[in-house]
């Protein structure tokens, strides 16, 4: 679809799917989803086999991508080079963009970090800038893109609309690259959450309040609904626990999880986290409307989680207590 | 000269050629890089170019003042702050090519402006900065955050506002989301009891935003020491640009302690690398808008120069 850069800002509403590529993609929730986990990962591995064998694992064929655009998301919210635990590891970036590349798919790197309006000193403290570089990436900014209204196909906050920036309208794909992290308001942090970087920040604002006025929960729920095609895959080798998403520590698991689902993906993570999916207000709005969280519909390759769970440390706060079945591993 | 001549000329003539510039090369023109387009072409002497920009700007301005961040309307209107930058310095620069209407743009967006504010919070002990100053938010209806209110309140003090309660509240605001021990970041200092980390941008911004306030806030003092160790570390060109406009300031050596050759030195070698970098990863017109504007360091027109004094916080009215 051939869209005029300079010209792209587009009056009314639609969807992401009819505004952007030929592939109109609905939310269609399956009675059961594949999750991938890969165990005893590292960055200098190969990364690339474990997410083709992932991908495949889960029965997503990945001819799918050819001659496709396939948008990165990486998340990169704050980074700081004291804590490469915080963000993506650009390994992670540049073997996704190997496989996607090596079936043909047309692949781009974009982010809106939500709380440093310097794009290019984000990429510079995450280390992804290299990784761009040596990888000859294209990276898009999604907070300062032109942007177009697409409809809120969630409706659980009361926004009718999100600006979505071009580089997102038009991918074919959008793959969540998370890092596996704790959360200090919603628990956890992993594929569905990091879609809050779609959202530009010169729309939304730096951090992106509207979004926190109109609901954290309600919000990630909508804008992934409203989001077009979505794969992930977690960055779990160095995760953080504690004060996430920011200021926790780092927390050595090792894993690789893939999944073209990201509410299973998400509801898996948080199992291995020691953390119940089911008492995270998004992936409790979004269970079997964009895909099911119970253990029973999620159907683990790979490894069984059930051996690779450790108990990430949850702060001793109010609103997080009810997270975890046993009342241990909480530090204030 | 701070930059390679052959950089800053050619980079001079692409502003000249297209001063109607937005954040990426291809997309579309914005207020910001506009703003910032402006005021390049007034620090480089380039009137004509200059009052394409703010002419755009003022193209683009709705009747209530405001401008919108793609010039459309549907909003948010942050950039009007920097749409009144602008307009000022350029009319303070060349007052004999304005239009009659000039200052009712100004006007009318300071009146915008001063009818925003941010939505105060409830007091928390979760959340450790003053959630009751008004200052000024991105998006009408959230809360006031640290860029838009540096942005605004420079604008206003550009503007002689500074006496304004809006500017001193703003003042405070600025000075109480510094985090201890130096620094700033978008705007909280701690959350949930622990203290957040600070980043260049915005430490930079409101340093710019507070030089010549006084009197002044022993953690600016901090905050300036903050930037000065980032600086050994890369910067991204515009964290580079608003951290050699704080630097540039008077109250970044208030002693005289600093020799004027090395600071010239480190800071032409902190442009130089920005450009280098931008030179294999791509560069943009608005990044290399705001390196040339930088390069002026003092004699930058971003900069104000009148002194503001602000009472203690206790004597403070909010809004």
């Amino acid at each position: 679809m051939h869209q005029d850069r300079r010209r792209f800002m587009v009056g009314g509403i639609a969807t992401a799917s009819a505004l952007g590529s030929a592939a109109a993609w609905h939310h269609v929730t399956r009675p059961v989803e594949n999750v991938f986990v890969a165990r005893n990962q590292s960055y200098d591995g190969d990364l690339v086999r474990v997410i083709e064998d992932g991908f495949r694992a889960c029965e997503f064929d990945l001819n799918q991508v050819r001659d496709r655009r396939v948008l990165l998301k990486p998340n990169l919210v704050e980074p700081k080079r004291t804590s490469p635990h915080m963000t993506t590891h650009p390994a992670i970036i540049q073997a996704a963009a190997e496989v996607f590349r090596s079936y043909g798919a047309i692949v781009t790197v974009g982010e809106g970090p939500g709380h440093v309006r310097d794009t290019e000193q984000a990429l510079l403290d995450s280390g992804v800038m290299d990784a761009l570089v040596n990888a000859e990436l294209t990276f898009e900014d999604l907070n300062y893109q032109a942007v177009a209204e697409v409809k809120n196909v969630g409706r659980a906050c009361q926004l009718k609309s999100f600006f979505f920036p071009r580089a997102v309208i038009e991918a074919d794909f959008i793959v969540s690259l998370p890092k596996m992290k704790t959360h200090h308001w919603m628990g956890v942090t992993g594929a569905m959450k990091n879609l809050y970087g779609v959202i530009p920040g010169c729309k939304y604002g730096w951090p992106k309040n509207v979004l926190h006025y109109n609901g954290i929960p309600q919000t990630v729920f909508d804008i992934n609904a409203s989001a077009g095609r979505l794969l992930t895959i977690i960055d779990g080798i160095d995760c953080m626990e504690g004060d996430g998403p920011i200021l926790g520590t780092k927390k050595h698991m090792g894993l690789l999880l893939v999944s073209d689902n990201l509410p299973a993906a998400d509801a898996t993570m948080a199992r291995l986290m020691d953390v119940v999916p089911e008492r995270i207000p998004y992936l409790a709005l979004a269970a079997d409307r964009l895909g099911p969280i119970s253990e029973d519909r999620v159907i683990q390759r790979g490894e069984s989680w059930q051996p690779l769970v450790k108990s990430f440390e949850i702060l001793d706060r109010d609103h997080l207590r009810h997270l975890r079945e046993s009342g241990s591993h909480f530090v204030s | 000269m701070m930059l390679p001549r052959d950089w800053q000329d050619r980079h001079l003539d692409v502003l000249v050629r297209d001063p109607l510039v937005g954040y990426a090369k291809d997309g579309p023109p914005a207020a910001e890089p506009l703003a910032i387009a402006a005021l390049a072409a007034l620090g480089h002497d380039l009137p004509e170019t200059a009052y394409a920009a703010c002419a755009e700007l003022q193209r683009c301005q709705h009747i209530n003042g405001s401008v919108s961040v793609w010039l459309d309307d549907s909003g948010p209107y942050w950039p009007t702050s920097l749409a009144c930058i602008a307009w000022q310095c350029f009319k303070r620069r060349y007052p004999e090519r304005i239009s009659a209407s000039w200052q009712s743009n100004i006007d009318r967006g300071l009146q915008y402006l001063l009818s925003c504010g941010g939505v105060k919070n409830p007091i928390r002990d979760e959340i450790g900065h003053n959630t009751q100053l008004v200052g000024w938010p991105w998006v009408q209806g959230t809360h006031s955050w640290l860029e838009p209110t540096a942005m605004t309140l420079l604008a206003l003090r550009h503007n002689g506002f500074e006496h304004h309660p809006r500017a001193v509240e703003a003042a405070h605001l600025l000075i109480d989301r510094q985090v201890p021990g130096g620094g700033a970041n978008y705007g909280n200092t701690y959350v949930l009891g622990q203290k957040l980390v600070s980043h260049v941008m915005p430490s930079a911004m409101s340093l710019v935003a507070l030089s010549h306030v006084t009197p002044r806030a022993l953690s600016l003092v901090d905050s300036m020491a903050f930037l000065n160790q980032q600086c050994r570390f890369p910067m991204g060109a515009v964290s580079l640009a608003w951290s050699l406009h704080a630097m540039s300031t008077a109250d970044a050596d208030p002693a005289g302690e600093i020799n004027p050759d090395n600071a010239s030195d480190r800071w032409s070698a902190l442009l130089r690398s920005a450009v280098r970098r931008m030179q294999v990863t791509g560069s943009q017109p608005h990044q290399n808008n705001w390196l040339l504007l930088a390069s002026l360091l003092d004699r930058s027109p971003l900069l104000v120069r009148n002194e503001m004094s602000i009472p203690s916080i206790t004597s403070l009215k909010t809004n």
